[in-house]
């Protein structure tokens, strides 16, 4: 059976999780070793991504790149004041395209995009010693055509078949269901880094029905902070009226700052702040209460009990008939957003499962089916929003409706306006609304080789097939002459065959081949992790442990160091997982000491 | 309406839904034209149990999904997709009433021309009556207007149904009666243009259960 892994890839953090011997769960080491924060920073020698990237924010904030996922899919007017908070450049390309300006390069989202999900590979291939060719990828359910077949792409230029896409809140859903096994309507509630909606679920024995959908794929946890950071603005142009935040370093330092002061508010009720601004010259004091943190989100929190109110209309559902409320996504943390939750469906939520891991396992274990390891459940999945074409005076004509369930099917006929017209141009949109203009350019398709006929006399039957990952593919036939139509699709937004080619053997180029290799860089990094925490931890360590006990971790140290020094993957990982065993109780005790000597503080 | 059961090719025995046979598991070759109703296993009619579609959905998909075809040979890969798509489009038909009814009047109809743009009476101008205090509605905040008239067009969608129901009955058991016909295209054309009126109201002015 080959191995399908589950993909998370979110906006703020990936992780990858596949169902082991023992049950699914997340794919690495320790808890900190399985997440990959989703930044690249570009140095000489190509992208470094993850961690290192992440480190690198705010002394190298021209080339650290974050947040890709909330350019996928997108154009330069769709993503609007997006934009100039970022502080790295991002520029116009074809096809509303949007690129990402690093020194004098330009990459596409789907390219990042890739390099997040090469490194999230990579990490699997090294844990699980085998090569990994399949994934299962999570994508937010509100995400429309073009993001889709963005993630998509991305993934094949990371060398990675995508089996399925999964909508988000319905992995956590199945993560959430197969723990419970509890019928009835779930209500998952899924505020990420970037993105925000809410699915309704019914869950009956074996079946996991999205039974409506929901959502805001640029609003998230981003947005706090940046509510935050224009807060500290003002209060900095109070005593300072001239000053400027335009520089991406302090950028950086403000955005920093503001994630620490969002974080601290979701375990006390007032914190402060203190940090320079050295580009500016200043030093910065004041602080944060809950109450001002609350008002300043609490327009966000009500857009997304605004979806949940749509939601429940489309699902035709009251709140008194949701039975479980399942959150999912970092930005659910936050103590406001929890508690109108609480108050919009009138019962607590469910927060059993880690809001940071749930939609990766539940990725994990759809894997495993498709896999064949497994068909005690299925998920019966739903389009977002309506599929449809452009019609006469700018109206919208749906062919597939919103929420309807996929793979789905539908076909239209077209014809001709003059004699011996050989072609026809069709616009593709997707949304809700009546007009055009409220819904979103998908592509233009072309429909070439009809027959010359007179006027209104070709049949063309065009078919429009949604398949089990949301994706649309459109083909034709002219029904009088049977004759299969030429079919163009030109993609907004999205890349073509020809370009994720080029970009593939491009990359390739820059690619460490060999499997060995790769583990082993994987695992040295790791070990160097894993030395900084003992180091860091080692006055405990003497306390806690004793000194025969001590003197194991040291001697296994230095074998390790040996093992680094050789080319062995598997040798290296076999002492690595050792130097982790002798190191168990005193990671416990480094954690109890920790929250100990909190507490006291506190007192 | 005369309703034959369908019979397995492989087993002979009798077919729940056109598309599977669940006493020996086997796909079933696909007519070039497959009835909606045939596929759910459901008498063809406006009235349904919708339970009944709704179990036999999900017994269906248990067995037919792609998912479980992922590793199987690209023939039978190919039957499960295509046999999901026929079972989605049965499903997602005829539990909307709307479009059962767009369904079901095309199946009686066959090859009488109805006319497609005819509406009752008096109805165009009340909705160009409708939708001008809906372009006003939409440039001012005022959501309890809004509700209400999402409210009345939801009602007016009721009412709708209900004619369906008789009128599909008067049919079952005069079918060549075109005027009825005519009289179930015109309601329906009545019901799509509701449908649209709908789609341009915001989030905010939408109905609660």
């Amino acid at each position: 059976m080959e191995r399908i892994i589950g993909i998370d890839l979110g906006t703020t953090n990936s992780l990858s999780a596949t169902v082991f011997e023992d049950g699914p769960e997340v794919i690495g080491l320790d808890d900190e070793a399985s997440v990959t924060p989703s930044v690249l920073s570009w140095t000489d020698s190509g992208w470094l991504v993850g961690r290192e990237a992440k480190d690198r924010r705010i002394s190298n904030p021209e080339n650290t790149v974050y947040s890709v996922k909330r350019l996928m899919g997108r154009d330069m007017a769709e993503l609007g004041t997006i934009v100039k908070d970022l502080p790295y450049k991002i520029v116009e390309a074809q096809r509303q395209l949007v690129k990402v300006r690093v020194g004098s390069r330009e990459f596409t989202p789907q390219e990042l995009s890739a390099e997040i999900l090469k490194k999230v590979k990579l990490k699997a291939e090294a844990i699980l010693g085998e090569s990994i060719g399949k994934a299962v990828v999570t994508v937010p359910a509100y995400f429309d055509d073009a993001q889709r077949q963005s993630t998509r792409d991305a993934a094949r230029i990371a060398g990675l078949d995508v089996v399925r896409i999964v909508n988000e809140p319905t992995a956590a859903a199945i993560a959430y269901g197969l723990d419970e096994k509890k019928d009835g309507y779930v209500a998952v509630y899924d505020l990420g880094g970037g993105t925000f909606d809410i699915s309704i679920l019914k869950l009956t024995g074996k079946i996991f029905k999205v039974v409506a959908t929901h959502g805001n794929t640029q609003l998230g946890g981003d947005d706090f902070d940046r509510a935050v950071v224009d807060t500290l603005k003002a209060r900095i142009k109070q005593k300072h009226p001239d000053a400027e935040f335009n520089d991406p370093e302090t950028m950086q330092i403000l955005k920093k700052t503001a994630e620490t002061i969002k974080i601290d508010l979701s375990l006390t009720t007032e914190t402060s702040y203190s940090f320079a601004l050295p580009k500016l010259g200043l030093l910065i004091e004041g602080s944060f209460n809950i109450e001002e943190f609350e008002s300043l989100i609490a327009p966000m929190v009500e857009q997304t009990l605004e979806s949940c109110r749509h939601v429940l209309h489309e699902a035709k559902l009251t709140l008194k008939e949701i039975g479980e409320v399942v959150l999912v996504g970092g930005s659910t943390v936050v103590t406001s957003v929890r508690k109108q939750i609480e108050s919009f469906f009138g019962r607590p939520p469910h927060v059993a499962i880690d809001p940071y891991k749930v939609v990766a396992i539940g990725a994990g274990i759809q894997g495993h089916l498709l896999a064949g390891g497994r068909r005690d459940f299925l998920l019966l999945d739903v389009i977002p929003l309506a599929l449809g074409i452009e019609t006469l005076g700018g109206t919208f004509s749906k062919i597939i409706t919103g929420n309807s369930t996929i793979p789905i099917e539908e076909s239209e006929t077209f014809t001709t306006n003059v004699d011996d017209q050989t072609s026809i141009d069709v616009n593709i949109f997707q949304g809700e609304r009546e007009l055009i203009k409220d819904c979103r350019a998908l592509g233009q398709f072309k429909l070439k080789g009809i027959p010359a006929m007179k006027a209104g006399f070709p049949l063309v039957e065009v078919m429009f097939r949604v398949d089990a990952n949301g994706i649309l593919t459109v083909s034709a036939k002219e029904k009088r002459s049977g004759k299969k139509a030429e079919i163009e699709v030109i993609p907004f937004h999205g890349l073509t065959q020809f370009e994720i080619e080029r970009i593939m053997d491009d990359s390739f180029e820059h690619a460490i081949d060999d499997f060995n290799d790769r583990q082993l860089i994987e695992f040295r990094q790791t070990a160097e992790r894993v030395f900084r925490g003992i180091e860091q931890t080692w006055d405990i360590a003497e306390k806690a442990l004793g000194a025969a006990d001590r003197e194991k971790i040291q001697k296994q140290i230095e074998v390790v160091r040996q093992s680094m020094k050789g080319q062995d993957s598997q040798a290296l990982k076999a002492e690595l997982d050792m130097l982790g065993d002798l190191t168990r109780p005193l990671a416990d005790t480094a954690m109890g000491q920790t929250i100990l000597s909190e507490l006291q503080s506190e007192v | 309406m005369a309703f034959e059961q369908p019979a397995c090719q492989t087993c002979e025995s009798t077919l729940i839904s056109r598309l599977f046979c669940f006493s020996c598991n086997a796909f079933q070759p696909l007519p070039r034209e497959i009835d909606l109703f045939e596929v759910m296993g459901l008498p063809i009619a406006f009235e349904i149990d919708s339970e009944e579609l709704e179990e036999l959905y999900q017994r269906l998909s248990l067995e037919l999904h792609p998912d479980f075809f992922e590793t199987a040979p690209e023939a039978e890969k190919r039957l499960s997709e295509t046999a999901l798509v026929i079972l989605n489009r049965a499903y997602n038909t005829l539990r909307d009433s709307t479009l059962r009814a767009g369904y079901l009047l095309f199946l009686l109809a066959k090859d009488k021309k109805l006319d497609e743009r005819t509406l009752p009476v008096g109805f165009l101008q009340q909705m160009f009556n409708m939708q001008e205090a809906l372009d006003e509605l939409l440039n001012s905040d005022d959501t309890a207007a809004l509700i209400r008239m999402s409210k009345d067009l939801q009602d007016r969608h009721k009412k709708i149904e209900t004619s369906f129901v008789s009128l599909f009955k008067i049919i079952e058991d005069s079918p060549e009666d075109l005027e009825k016909l005519q009289q179930l295209q015109t309601y329906l054309n009545a019901d799509r243009y509701l449908r649209r009126l709908v789609d341009r109201i915001p989030e905010n002015g939408l109905l609660q259960n």
